[in-house]
């Protein structure tokens, strides 16, 4: 039970990490490989805040205008350049920003780490065991976050979104301002990695690389979603994350790690196994196009 | 047809262009001969190098930045005092990534392209590790500045000391005992029956150190009741808490420098674990750690060879250049690390100084028996295994300050006992 708990405490995280990533790719089909920096620069934005008279969650506002300040301008100089091409360009142009943007943070902050203290203090007991009170407050961030990202994708903004990207011109004809759609969904998406960072600062060690686990994860979850869109990317990130926080429960964090890539590993095996059996290889059409 | 040919634009395109090739590279040869010929023939003046091999990026790039002024320092007072034997001193900084195989690249260009007098640095035993062969085959003196498990011994020999090595730190034999001895007393009530657990970070430092403490632990009647390693990558420290949880020990051990350390202390804080059992560790709190920790590393105790409150002119000296030079940064000299660095230079400037020649032989035979003042105290260089004797502070950290509660005056490291070069 508290394993289990625990686990999805864990997955909770893992999911506000990502939320940004999964929007962009689902509905942009761009991998963005800086969204782990993105999620640093939101963590800075709230050490920074909470040092000063401003505090944690005013620190959190700062992460997302922040995150989604940087996004526009990636957008207009970079990524603008990405939509609907091959997805491999969008794979290099982000991950060399994703260096740079590492370099900017520790030429600013510096190589040391930094912390921001916990706004909720405590435990919460439940059961047998006690729960960190900040932890459980980000599970419910999370579901808040999911709920909203499927409302949204279900609206009427979800559907200019989705017609956008399905047929430009004829999304064009219909009026809707595609050019601006994906502006708007790709700074949506960057806001989100800097809030992200922001709120899981406090559980975790701060520092110019702090990204690059969590962006590691995603990317996993995106090859195992292949072109099944965003619900598919959630499903195997929340099964990816879960699998991670029950091995290192039931083993060690090790064990983890490997179950991790192998369980990713077996399944990308059994995809194209089967996409081979069905003659349609969907799954790898939009990585090769 | 020939004449035709000719005048077809492309080929003549083609022309021009392989002729402006081969002028440039014409161009490029001759002025680079010209630049050596050039540089031959000034005559150059002998600067002392000294190649340092900072973590600047990875996991351990905390470790660096403190290196790195550590050694910035020291190179600036023996240049204002005069430099050594009359020559001005010069660092050379490379970054090892906290990465052992870059550590190992850095090192062969260190001594062959910069051609360097002596290395020191790296920001783990791994990486030390990399870089002892090449400078041990290429003679020249390796002062590895961090502490870990003993690595002064031969390669294929671990009952010599090797020619070219020195270890400026401590070794787990010098500091675990006072340690554990020191924490006992604050469990005079149920001494008899202490728990211990040990976690650390999934590489030779951390397991090397905690094995030998178990060792330690379970001779001084202590209970091991856990005993765990996790990827330095690991993001989610919950299992792990849970599992010492379980378990229920009195104290529990920590070795888990860098990032991962900082990620766990504060993740066992916000699940209450520090009100349940007393925390300890090696190398996990450092100064540069301690700064990310915050309030998370608050009532531990650890054991070290520096603190910023020791009481001697050295130190106050040390840590008076360092605010001049870095009145800004945040992190204040670093136990292991800045200070570390800063000595083991002093020491290399002191050995020179004796030997009275840039030699490197002389500069061997000057380093044994050789004793130094420096701002963590009085050190000597053990001539049978090339490792510092030195004091240790065991210290418990109280408002992000090392409040000293007990000092070995001069603990040292039993002959090669756990080498881990092979």
């Amino acid at each position: 039970m508290t394993l289990f708990i625990d686990s999805l405490l864990a997955v909770s995280i893992t999911m506000v990490a990502l939320a940004g990533l999964l929007v962009t790719y689902g509905l942009l089909r761009i991998v963005n490989l800086a969204h782990g920096e993105m999620i640093a620069v939101g963590a800075y934005a709230a050490s920074v805040a909470s040092s000063t008279e401003a505090g944690f969650f005013v620190g959190c506002a700062y992460g997302f205008l922040l995150g989604g300040f940087l996004g526009a301008l990636l957008e207009r100089v970079v990524v603008r350049r990405f939509y609907g091409q091959n997805i491999a360009l969008s794979l290099l142009g982000t991950w060399g920003i994703s260096l740079g943007l590492v370099q900017i943070l520790r030429l600013v902050f510096g190589p040391v780490g930094r912390f921001v203290p916990v706004p909720l203090e405590g435990t919460i007991t439940f059961a047998t065991a006690d729960y960190p009170a900040y932890r459980v407050i980000v599970l419910g961030i999370s579901i808040f976050i999911l709920i909203t990202l499927i409302m949204a994708i279900r609206s009427r903004i979800g559907l200019y979104i989705r017609a956008a990207m399905e047929n430009q011109n004829k999304a064009e004809s219909y009026g809707i301002n595609t050019k601006r759609t994906f502006q708007l969904t790709f700074i949506i998406g960057s806001g989100l990695a800097g809030l992200s960072g922001a709120l899981i600062s406090p559980i975790v060690a701060i520092y110019p690389g702090m990204g690059t686990e969590y962006t590691i994860l995603g990317f996993l979850a995106l090859l195992l979603a292949g072109s099944h869109g965003i619900n598919a990317a959630v499903f195997a990130c929340i099964l990816l994350s879960l699998c991670r926080s029950l091995v290192a429960g039931i083993v060690d964090a090790n064990a983890a790690t490997l179950a991790m890539y192998g369980a990713s590993l077996l399944a990308l095996l059994g995809f194209s196994w089967i996409d081979g059996k069905l003659h349609d290889n969907h799954r790898l059409r939009t990585w090769k196009e | 047809m020939a004449h035709k040919l000719n005048k077809d634009p492309s080929v003549v395109r083609n022309r021009i262009y392989y002729g402006v090739l081969a002028f440039l590279l014409m161009f490029g040869i001759l002025s680079a001969s010209i630049f050596f010929y050039l540089q031959n023939e000034k005559p150059v003046e002998r600067i002392v190098k000294i190649g340092v091999l900072s973590p600047i990026s990875g996991f351990m790039s905390g470790h660096g930045a403190s290196i790195n002024m550590g050694a910035a320092i020291a190179v600036e007072k023996i240049n204002k005092e005069g430099g050594i034997l009359g020559h001005q001193v010069k660092v050379i900084l490379l970054d090892t990534k906290s990465d052992p195989p870059v550590a190992a690249e850095r090192t062969r260009e260190l001594i062959g392209r910069n051609q360097v007098d002596l290395i020191i640095g790296t920001g783990t035993s791994a990486e030390t590790l990399a870089a002892i062969p090449d400078s041990e085959k290429s003679h020249t003196p390796f002062l590895y500045s961090l502490d870990g498990e003993a690595k002064t011994c031969m390669p294929n020999d671990n009952t010599s000391v090797a020619h070219w090595i020195w270890g400026t730190g401590f070794t787990e034999r010098m500091v675990v005992k006072p340690l554990l001895e020191t924490l006992a007393h604050h469990f005079v009530k149920n001494r008899r029956a202490i728990k211990i657990y040990f976690i650390g970070g999934d590489y030779v430092y951390p397991r090397t150190t905690n094995a030998y403490a178990k060792d330690v632990a379970t001779s001084l009647g202590y209970s091991v009741v856990g005993d765990e390693y996790s990827d330095t990558s690991t993001q989610d420290y919950a299992p792990v808490i849970r599992r010492i949880e379980t378990a229920k020990p009195d104290i529990l051990i920590v070795t888990n420098p860098g990032e991962s350390g900082v990620a766990f202390m504060r993740q066992a804080r916000q699940m209450g674990l520090h009100k349940k059992l007393l925390i300890s560790g090696f190398a996990t709190f450092d100064q540069e750690a301690l700064d990310a920790m915050g309030d998370a590393s608050e009532g531990v105790y650890c054991v070290n060879r520096y603190s910023r409150r020791i009481q001697s002119p050295a130190n106050a000296e040390f840590l008076s250049l360092f605010r001049t030079k870095y009145p800004t940064a945040s992190t204040l000299p670093g136990p292991t690390a800045a200070a570390g660095a800063y000595g083991a230079i002093l020491v290399a400037k002191a050995a020179f100084d004796k030997a009275g020649t840039l030699d490197r032989d002389a500069f061997a035979r000057a380093m044994d028996n050789l004793e130094v003042v420096l701002p963590q105290g009085t050190i000597r260089v053990s001539e049978k295994n090339h490792i510092f004797e030195q004091p240790i502070y065991v210290m418990q950290i109280r408002g992000g300050e090392y409040e000293i509660i007990d000092v070995i005056d001069h603990a040292m490291h039993p002959d090669l006992e756990g080498c881990s070069v092979h």
